[in-house]
C-alpha cells in the first residue's frame, strides 16, 4: 500500500494579522519535561520523573495519536537490546499497514519482538477498551493513547496514565513509570 | 479572519461569516468507522427513495478500525453492514482489513485529506486533520447520514483560540508532552466548541497530529 501519489490541488489558508481570537495563549516550552497524565483526566499532568514507584501492568504504544513511524522509532531507540519488565505486557500497534511495513524494513519490529513486546495489526483496540489489551480490576497501564477516563481501557477500577512513546517504552522496561534517562 | 473561518467560508455560498453563526457547508470528505458508520447507514436507509442517493462515492471514507479484525460476533455484524453498504453504493474509500489503518493516520497517509479541506467524521478524533491545515471535526452519526446524501453539514462557526509555543524542546520531549501540557493548562473542557490554532517553530505536522 502506497501513497496514492496523485497530485491534488489544495488551498493553503493563513490567519489574517487582524484575525479575532477569543483568547491567545503563549507558552515557553524550553524547560518542558516529559509529562504523564494520571487517572482519570488528560489534564491531570505531572512531570514523569516526579511519579515515583507507580507500578504498572501494561503499556500500550500506538493509536491515532502515537502510532506513527516516528513514534515507533523513538520506542525502538529505548527498547533496543533491552527486555520488557517481567510484570509488564507491552503492546505496540503501528497505526497503518504502511507504517507497519516501514517499521519492519527498518528493523523496529525485530527490536520490539526481541524486547518481548507484542506487535498488533493496526486497530484502535485497547484505546477504547475494545480489544487487544483490556485491563482487569486494579490493573494499571501507561498508554500513548489520548484519553484516560475511568474504565476507558477496561474495568472501571483499572487506571490509565497517558504519556509519550519515550516515557511508555522506558516504563515498560522498568515496570514502573520512568523516564528514558532511567534506562539509557 | 482566522484559518478556520476562511475554510468554512470557502465551503459556503456566503460572502462573509462570523463566529456564532449557523451555516450549511459543503463537505470534502465524510468519515465513518465500524462503530459509527452502522448507525449512519441505518439512518441513511430510512431516507425516502428519491433522496436515498450518495452525494459522491469518492468523498466518503469508511474505515472499520475500532474492533477489527472482528473481536466478536457483534463487531463482525457491524463490519459486515459497513462492507455491504460500501459495495452497494460503490464507496471508493472503503478499507478492508489488510488495507485498513487507524482512520486518522490512514487518510493523511493516502493523501485523502489536504490543506483547506472541510472534513467531518463520526469520531471525536476527526479534528486530527487540523494538523494538515484542514478544518475537521467530529459529528454524530445522524449528521453523517445526512452528509452521505447531501454532501453538506451544518456548523456553528466556532471562535478560535490561538496557541503560540516558544523555545526548543529538550531531548525526549515530544508533541505528546506539548499537548498534555496545554490540556493541563486549559483543562479538558477548555476549548469546547472552539477551534484551536497552533503556531510556533516547534509545531511541525507530526507534532500537530
Amino acid at each position: 500500500m502506497a501513497w496514492s501519489g496523485e497530485p491534488k490541488a489544495w488551498s493553503e489558508y493563513k490567519s489574517d494579522k487582524n484575525a479575532h481570537y477569543s483568547e491567545i495563549k503563549e507558552y515557553d516550552i524550553s524547560n518542558l519535561k516529559p509529562l504523564v497524565a494520571y487517572p482519570d483526566l488528560p489534564s491531570n499532568i505531572k512531570p514523569a520523573e516526579e511519579l515515583e514507584d507507580v507500578r504498572i501492568d501494561q503499556v500500550v504504544i500506538g493509536s491515532c495519536t502515537n502510532g506513527r513511524l516516528s513514534d515507533l522509532r523513538i520506542a525502538a531507540e529505548i527498547l533496543r537490546g533491552k527486555k520488557v519488565h517481567p510484570d509488564v505486557r507491552l503492546i505496540i500497534i503501528p497505526a497503518t499497514q504502511n507504517i507497519y511495513l516501514e517499521a519492519l524494513r527498518e528493523g523496529l519490529i525485530e527490536t520490539f519482538i526481541k524486547a518481548e513486546a507484542v506487535v498488533s495489526t493496526p486497530t484502535c483496540g485497547p484505546c477504547l477498551g475494545g480489544h487487544m489489551g483490556i485491563l482487569a480490576k486494579g490493573e494499571r497501564a501507561v498508554s500513548t493513547t489520548n484519553r484516560n477516563f475511568k474504565g476507558r481501557m477496561g474495568d472501571p477500577e483499572s487506571e490509565i496514565f497517558l504519556a509519550s512513546p519515550a516515557v511508555a517504552a522506558a516504563s515498560a522496561i522498568k515496570g514502573k513509570i520512568s523516564v528514558p534517562e532511567d534506562i539509557l | 479572519m482566522t484559518i478556520s473561518e476562511k475554510i468554512l467560508l470557502a465551503h459556503t455560498n456566503k460572502k462573509e461569516i462570523y463566529p456564532g453563526e449557523f451555516i450549511l457547508a459543503d463537505i470534502d470528505l465524510c468519515l465513518g468507522n465500524d462503530i459509527t458508520a452502522p448507525l449512519a447507514i441505518k439512518e441513511f436507509e430510512k431516507l425516502p427513495l428519491s433522496k436515498r442517493r450518495i452525494f459522491d462515492n469518492k468523498k466518503i471514507a469508511l474505515i472499520p478500525d475500532h474492533f477489527t479484525p472482528n473481536k466478536d460476533i457483534k463487531s463482525a455484524e457491524q463490519c459486515k453492514l459497513v462492507r455491504e453498504f460500501a459495495k452497494k453504493y460503490e464507496i471508493e474509500n472503503y478499507f478492508e482489513v489488510g488495507r485498513m489503518g487507524i482512520e486518522h493516520a490512514l487518510l493523511p497517509e493516502l493523501g485523502l485529506v489536504k490543506p483547506g479541506d472541510l472534513v467531518i467524521g463520526a469520531d471525536s478524533h476527526t479534528c486530527t486533520y487540523g494538523a494538515l491545515g484542514a478544518f475537521s471535526t467530529g459529528v454524530g452519526s445522524t449528521d453523517l447520514a445526512f452528509a452521505f446524501a447531501s454532501g453538506k453539514c451544518w456548523f456553528k462557526v466556532p471562535q478560535t483560540i490561538k496557541f503560540i509555543y516558544y523555545g526548543r524542546l529538550n531531548k525526549w520531549v515530544s508533541g505528546k508532552d506539548i499537548i498534555l501540557y496545554t490540556i493541563g493548562d486549559v483543562g479538558v473542557s477548555g476549548c469546547l466548541y472552539k477551534s484551536m490554532e497552533f503556531s510556533g517553530e516547534v509545531i511541525g505536522v507530526e507534532r500537530r497530529a
